[in-house]
């Protein structure tokens, strides 16, 4: 079953196509890997997707509600490239604040909090103001505000990029235990290794143009070698 | 959830500006202000006007209503221009659009959480006057009907600036929207006390191109101005010179199209 369906999506800035006639749908319960080089439009298609970005042509389907209405939202929880709060909020306070836009019982909340800190392992900074938070501290609360609220689809926007690599195995960790708990995790990145092992399905575009989309049991090589051959194919057919 | 969600936007939206240092100190310079007033007038009544038969306490009451008026939309301009610039300047607009909230949702609850600081401020500083006043006796002037009513007035040109605020903060930096707005503010007043009364058809009828802008901007935006004066009207108890009835409907036009113009470009311009 899809659970996020785009059709023909189209998106330009100033006259520039950022999204040329994208169309592609998420299966529910996948890892996707939404990949390209930098400035490909990974970005601008996941904001389009959370209606942070209107686009011209085309249309948005969250589990068949249309990405316009907030509805579609309420079960998506999302991790931008860099994370930030206000910096006089505690850690906890952050948290509660996102807890409290998706959690209905107001008794769960301090245990979710509690249990997302725990899993994050920074229960110990959860007094701690955000203006004093290292960027690896930063990305976990990031991470921790996803799990509040225990959404099924995640959207994570380039994770890996600027992390240390203990917090990258980390996060590669976590994503393997939300995937198995059958969470659709989609995934920016133009770091190929570190979603390689993880994907079930993979989209790559370039310069707004969808490029491929494959199941990654279908790769008769490797990711890399995939990725690099078809960004070549497309760039020497212009 | 969908009220608990501007609710805590509305709280975060306080909780973001509680140590604002500028607030702070223009609290400080309204204390040192309504010392002033107080000593000031005191001191050049005994000095200079004891023999002439003047109403001191007029004049003291009508220096703190212009203070603290032109205060009220220093500070909403001041606040508006960063409600919404502020999250996207520190990078939290992203991670809170993707929350199930509306785009309206968001920008009202920003506009509303504001508007109740402006007014939190408006009613400490009136508590303030209370305090010093009460050395002339004045007190009960402040706790009746017209003080009351004069507040509910006013919170129409706060709001209203504090729109137009948000509206230019989205095209502009921040020290630029800031003047802008007080500008702009500053012709609205000069609009609406010009064609204050005039129907359309007169209006119409205006011969020149700075009296055609101005008479477009008292069409189209909400008319801060006449709302300051009905407000200072039913400070003094005096009647009121404009219609109410008549106001309030051009308001709710005029705001709703304000409001229309946000949206549009608060979409536009994205995160």
């Amino acid at each position: 079953m899809d659970i996020i369906k785009v059709k023909n999506l189209t998106k330009s800035y100033a006259g520039q196509r950022a999204l040329n006639n994208l169309s592609l749908n998420i299966k529910k319960g996948d890892f996707f890997g939404l990949l390209g080089p930098n400035g490909a439009g990974k970005t601008t298609f996941v904001r389009c997707l959370l209606d942070i970005l209107p686009f011209e042509h085309g249309s948005i389907f969250i589990e068949e509600v249309p990405h316009k209405k907030p509805q579609s939202r309420a079960a998506l929880a999302y991790l931008p490239e860099k994370f930030s709060f206000y910096p006089n909020y505690s850690v906890y306070q952050t948290l509660h604040f996102f807890a409290g836009t998706k959690i209905e019982n107001k008794k769960e909340i301090p245990l979710q909090i509690e249990k997302s800190l725990e899993k994050m392992g920074i229960l110990d900074l959860s007094s701690k103001k955000i203006k004093h938070l290292s960027k690896g501290q930063l990305q976990r609360v990031g991470l921790a505000q996803m799990l509040v609220g225990r959404p099924h689809i995640l959207i994570l926007d380039e994770p890996f990029s600027g992390l240390d690599p203990l917090l990258i195995k980390e996060m590669k960790d976590l994503l393997k235990e939300l995937k198995n708990e059958g969470k659709t995790i989609i995934v920016n990145s133009h770091i190929l290794s570190e979603v390689e092992i993880i994907c079930d399905s993979l989209a790559i575009i370039d310069k707004g143009k969808l490029l491929a989309h494959k199941r990654m049991n279908e790769l008769d090589i490797s990711l890399e070698d995939f990725f690099c051959q078809t960004i070549e194919n497309q760039r020497g057919t212009k | 959830m969908k009220a608990k969600i501007h609710f805590l936007l509305i709280k975060n939206t306080l909780y973001k500006e509680y140590r604002n240092k500028t607030l702070l100190l223009l609290f400080l310079f309204t204390l040192l202000i309504l010392w002033l007033d107080q000593t000031f007038f005191d001191f050049i009544f005994n000095q200079f006007f004891k023999a002439q038969n003047l109403n001191l306490i007029q004049y003291k009451l009508d220096l703190f209503y212009y203070i603290i008026s032109s205060w009220n939309i220093l500070i909403s301009a001041l606040l508006g221009v960063s409600c919404v610039k502020s999250d996207r300047d520190e990078g939290v607009l992203e991670g809170l659009l993707s929350l199930p909230i509306s785009r309206l949702s968001y920008v009202l609850s920003r506009i509303f959480g504001t508007w109740l600081i402006v007014i939190g401020y408006y009613v400490l500083s009136l508590l303030l006057a209370i305090t010093v006043f009460s050395f002339d006796g004045l007190q009960g002037q402040f706790l009746g009907w017209p003080i009351l009513s004069s507040l509910l007035m006013s919170s129409l040109p706060i709001l209203i600036v504090i729109t137009l605020s948000v509206f230019f903060s989205l095209h502009f930096s921040r020290v630029w929207a800031l003047i802008t707005t007080l500008f702009l503010t500053g012709i609205i007043s000069h609009a609406n006390e010009t064609f204050s009364g005039r129907f359309l058809d007169q209006i119409a009828h205006i011969d020149g191109p700075y009296k055609a802008i101005i008479a477009l901007i008292h069409s189209l935006i909400p008319h801060s101005g006449t709302f300051n004066t009905l407000s200072k009207e039913l400070f003094g108890n005096h009647e009121l010179t404009k219609s109410l009835t008549l106001e309030l409907f051009h308001f709710s036009g005029s705001y709703t199209l304000l409001i229309f113009a946000v949206m549009i470009t608060f979409r536009q311009k994205g995160p």
